[in-house]
């Protein structure tokens, strides 16, 4: 009787655990049963703190293939490879791309999951994150390297303009991270060269800080600067690779200096030295004759502020500082100056200086001291045949070149010639009977049936001359309209005149551009190139040739295409780290347009060294995206590798509800059978 | 341009002579359009100094001859090559802007009209220098009120500032210590400096003189001074014709002799 009781209590037990709905999970033996094992082969791996971290994951690597059998195993850094022997890794990656790891493994679906060993320091382009979430599969990620132990200062970036200006203060910042020194005294300087350039000490009080410093640099010369922020080494520090840092940057001329010589005082001397004045990017020097020998003055020079001729200083010791030299009918020799200054006027130009001669007989006449043999030679328009007639007018300038930089007053063309058609004519224009052969004539004036050129250039060796034939054009300024603002055209024409002059970079006829000073290594780049004619249409008719000079000294020539009218590009991607220089050179109908170059430095995508710190919050991360576990390399275990990989295959199973199950039917019916075969033989209701 | 200038005889026309006048019409017709063919009209001045006047309803014109012996001395005793007359202008006429100098001389209050002040303002704002010399040489009389006044209207935001000594206007060729003018009612002149950038910026565009400065000038037909300069003198006198060089040298050159290479040389020389 008791067997009976017995027996229908288990039924209505198994009865009520089955209503209950419980499952059971069966393994899925169709899905991949192999475990991936990613091992990170990247520099920050070869850190010791203080066990060094590649040889501890070389040691749990292996555990784990013996643990897992059937497992493969992978070493990733910037790519990601099979490999069969764990010894073989050795940590010298330039990055720890994890994400590009997981995309590449994982992906194809071969895998249940993956063991990641790395210290978690994501250097590269792949966003591990999402990657891993991508993949579906649980990652079991371990963590190599202690912050505990970790030592470090580190020039993490340095922020400073792409362009600077001469003379002018430029900022430079830099981030400052200091690992595992509190309270310590760090050395921070700026370099160019081995010149140093400032020098800041900065004292973090936590144990992992980052620091801003800045410095302010006044760059003393021209051309493209390497500017390098670094710390001094400390003891203990894991790595001095990332003590320092590096930028590129080009310092341009912040103002152009112009000597300006008046031989006689007029409105055309008030109006320009008040321009150039009023120019922020002219520092002017100017002289300006008050009498001469044939004015009578009564009184004794201790009542006059004339000073004498500073020929020494302007004309001697600083013509070299000049970048414009600019003479308005100043007749030299009429003040005791000999030609040899003028020969140092043209040696300046010759080397790339600037020179700008206007004015009316004092400057072209008969018996010009600018018609001597040597310095004729440098001016582009002839005179000093006989004396020049001076046509009072006012005569219309009449553009010849619009499009020339001196003279585009509006970027608009239409506007531009419309802007010249209403400016008020000029007057006392000196008649020069032509122009000499490559010269530009840029502005006309007529008289008498005749054109007569009024501004004309020319290059001269490596620098530029302009001849501009009146003294009038500050009536520009007084006579023009207020429809484009007060004396705008005058003040454009005299900054595009200083501009051009100059070589100011914006009116190079043929000009390299580079989106960065800095290109990433094995990223393609785009070079483009601008030609323009010598009246600054845009060109494409020309012979163009774009060659890059690698760091190892090797030359290539780069293949050009037109982009738009005057617009060339080429491909090129830095196959090395280091210093590259661009030259394109230009010709057109077989003479030289002209040439540029600009160089640019190649640097890594994504430097390993820069932070060496283990990141174990992004390792828990990817655990908990993918239903995973994160543990330290120090924590690790084989019974939390057994239990994972159980853990996984459980979750990886088919479910199978009990209540469908035909065992557990069978299991009921058989107890209910028992019963029932009990009370017949025992002859029981 | 209303340009001053003697015409000896005029015009004739003779009664009865209708041939006669066809004949001198068709003459000058033709000479006026020979002389525009082949020797176009001056319409400016070059790159002269001229010297400009305003003209206005009231007493603009006290000293009508003074001009010319500021001019020759100018010619004589400096290299500035200037127009032989005075360029007379209104307000109203365009030919105000071919002359960046504008005298304006007066005894009492003046007072413009709006499109008059717009045109002054131009000229300013364009690079134009005005020289505003008091007849009365009386301070706080009515025309220095005027000036005042009429320029805090144009610029509202400057204001008239005392020149000191030191100002490049009393270095600009003659150095000078002091004020001058046919009677020293104040020791300074005053300045507005106008803009800030571009090239109406940065300067003194205009200077007010409360001392008569052109009466100082003024002959009789017999060479005569006509007024005495007070208190100072002859030697006040030579002071004037010097500011007065002085101010038509700083209106060709500006702050030129405040410049950097001209300051030990001038230092030194005022050590005398």
């Amino acid at each position: 009787m008791r067997a009976l009781w017995v027996l229908r209590i288990l039924a209505l037990a198994v009865l009520a655990f089955l209503l209950a709905k419980p499952v059971v999970v069966r393994p899925d033996t169709s899905g991949p049963s192999r475990w991936a094992v990613l091992l990170d082969s990247s520099k920050s791996m070869g850190v010791s703190d203080p066990v060094r971290r590649i040889d501890q994951a070389r040691q749990l690597a292996s555990l784990i293939l013996k643990k897992l059998p059937g497992s493969e195993l992978f070493e990733f850094s910037g790519d990601v490879k099979p490999i069969t022997n764990v010894s073989s890794v050795s940590a010298n990656g330039r990055q720890t791309d994890i994400g590009m790891a997981l995309k590449k493994v994982l992906g194809e679906g071969r895998f249940k999951g993956a063991v990641v060993l790395t210290d978690g320091q994501q250097v590269g382009r792949y966003d591990p994150l999402s990657e891993a979430a991508s993949a579906g599969r649980p990652l079991l990620t371990v963590g190599f390297g202690n912050a505990t132990f970790f030592k470090d200062v580190a020039v993490r970036s340095i922020q400073c303009p792409p362009f600077a200006f001469k003379n002018v203060p430029a900022s430079v910042s830099a981030t400052i991270g200091v690992v595992g020194f509190p309270g310590k005294r760090i050395t921070v300087r700026l370099r160019e060269g081995n010149n140093v350039l400032g020098v800041q000490t900065i004292q973090p009080i936590g144990q992992d800080v980052e620091t801003a410093v800045n410095f302010t640099w006044v760059p003393r010369s021209l051309g493209t600067k390497t500017l390098t922020v670094e710390t001094d080494s400390y003891e203990g520090e894991i790595t001095t690779a990332n003590n320092r840092k590096d930028a590129l940057l080009d310092v341009g001329r912040d103002r152009f200096r112009v000597l300006y010589i008046c031989g006689v005082p007029g409105p055309e001397y008030s109006f320009l030295r008040h321009q150039f004045k009023s120019d922020p990017a002219v520092e002017l020097i100017t002289f300006v004759i008050l009498r001469n020998a044939m004015n009578v003055l009564t009184v004794p020079d201790s009542e006059l502020s004339l000073i004498p001729f500073p020929t020494q200083d302007i004309l001697i010791n600083q013509m070299p500082t000049f970048d414009l030299i600019v003479f308005e009918e100043f007749q030299y020799p009429q003040y005791g100056l000999l030609p040899a200054v003028m020969y140092a006027v043209r040696k300046k130009v010759e080397e790339g200086g600037s020179f700008l001669i206007t004015g009316g007989r004092a400057s072209f006449g008969f018996g010009s001291g600018y018609g001597l043999p040597g310095i004729y030679d440098m001016i582009p328009v002839q005179f000093g045949g006989s004396d020049v007639p001076i046509a009072q007018g006012p005569l219309a300038f009449e553009p010849k070149a619009p499009n020339h930089p001196i003279l585009r007053l509006d970027q608009n063309s239409v506007a531009n010639e419309k802007i010249w058609k209403n400016l008020p004519g000029i007057e006392d224009v000196a008649l020069l009977p032509g122009v000499k052969p490559s010269a530009t004539v840029l502005g006309t004036v007529s008289n008498g049936g005749r054109s007569y050129p009024v501004l004309t250039a020319w290059r001269y060796g490596k620098g530029r001359v302009a001849v501009l034939s009146t003294r009038t054009t500050w009536r520009w300024s007084m006579l023009s309209g207020k429809q484009y603002g007060t004396s705008f055209a005058y003040q454009q024409f005299w900054k595009n005149m200083v501009l051009w002059l100059t070589h100011a970079d914006e009116f190079k006829q043929v000009r390299i551009g580079l989106d960065s000073k800095q290109l990433k290594e094995g990223e393609p780049a785009a070079v483009r190139v601008w030609t323009y004619d010598e009246y600054f249409k845009p060109i494409s008719d020309v012979d163009l040739h774009l060659r890059v000079s690698s760091p190892d000294h090797h030359q290539q020539e780069l293949e050009v295409h037109p982009e738009t009218q005057g617009v060339f590009v080429a491909s090129f991607k830095p196959d090395q780290l280091g210093d590259f220089e661009l030259e394109a050179w230009v010709d057109r109908h077989g003479k030289k347009l002209g040439s540029d170059r600009l160089s640019f430095r190649a640097v890594e995508s994504h430097l390993e060294e820069e932070d060496l710190r283990p990141n174990s919050l992004l390792l828990k991360e990817m655990a908990r995206e993918t239903g995973g576990r994160y543990v330290s390399a120090d924590d690790f275990s084989v019974s939390l590798l057994d239990d994972f990989d159980r853990e996984v295959s459980g979750h990886g199973g088919r479910k199978v509800l009990l209540w469908d199950s035909p065992y557990a039917l069978a299991f009921l019916s058989i107890l209910l059978a028992v019963e029932w075969l009990i009370r017949r033989r025992r002859g029981l209701p | 341009m209303a340009q001053e200038k003697k015409v000896p005889g005029g015009s004739q026309s003779r009664d009865g002579g209708g041939r006669v006048k066809r004949i001198s019409r068709w003459s000058a017709l033709l000479l006026a359009v020979l002389l525009t063919c082949q020797f176009p009209l001056r319409a400016g001045f070059g790159n002269n100094f001229v010297y400009g006047q305003l003209k206005y309803p009231g007493a603009w014109d006290p000293y009508p001859e003074a001009h010319q012996r500021i001019l020759q001395m100018v010619r004589t005793m400096t290299n500035i090559p200037v127009s032989p007359d005075r360029n007379v202008v209104t307000l109203g006429d365009p030919a105000i802007f071919e002359t960046p100098f504008l005298l304006i001389k007066g005894n009492g209050a003046f007072d413009l009209s709006a499109d008059e002040k717009i045109r002054l303002k131009e000229y300013i704002d364009r690079g134009g220098f005005v020289f505003a010399d008091d007849t009365l040489a009386d301070y706080e009389g009515a025309f220095g009120k005027s000036i005042k006044r009429l320029m805090s209207e144009l610029f509202p935001d400057k204001a008239f500032q005392r020149l000191p000594l030191d100002h490049a206007v009393y270095r600009s060729f003659f150095l000078l210590r002091s004020v001058a003018g046919r009677r020293i009612s104040e020791n300074f002149m005053e300045g507005l400096d106008v803009g800030s950038s571009g090239l109406a910026g940065g300067r003194t565009a205009v200077i007010y003189c409360p001392n008569d400065l052109l009466g100082a000038w003024m002959q009789d037909n017999l060479g005569h001074y006509v007024f005495p300069c007070e208190p100072g003198g002859e030697s006040q006198r030579w002071n004037s014709f010097k500011l007065m060089i002085n101010v038509i040298y700083f209106s060709l050159t500006g702050t030129y002799k405040k410049d950097a290479i001209h300051q030990p040389f001038i230092e030194k020389k005022l050590e005398f």
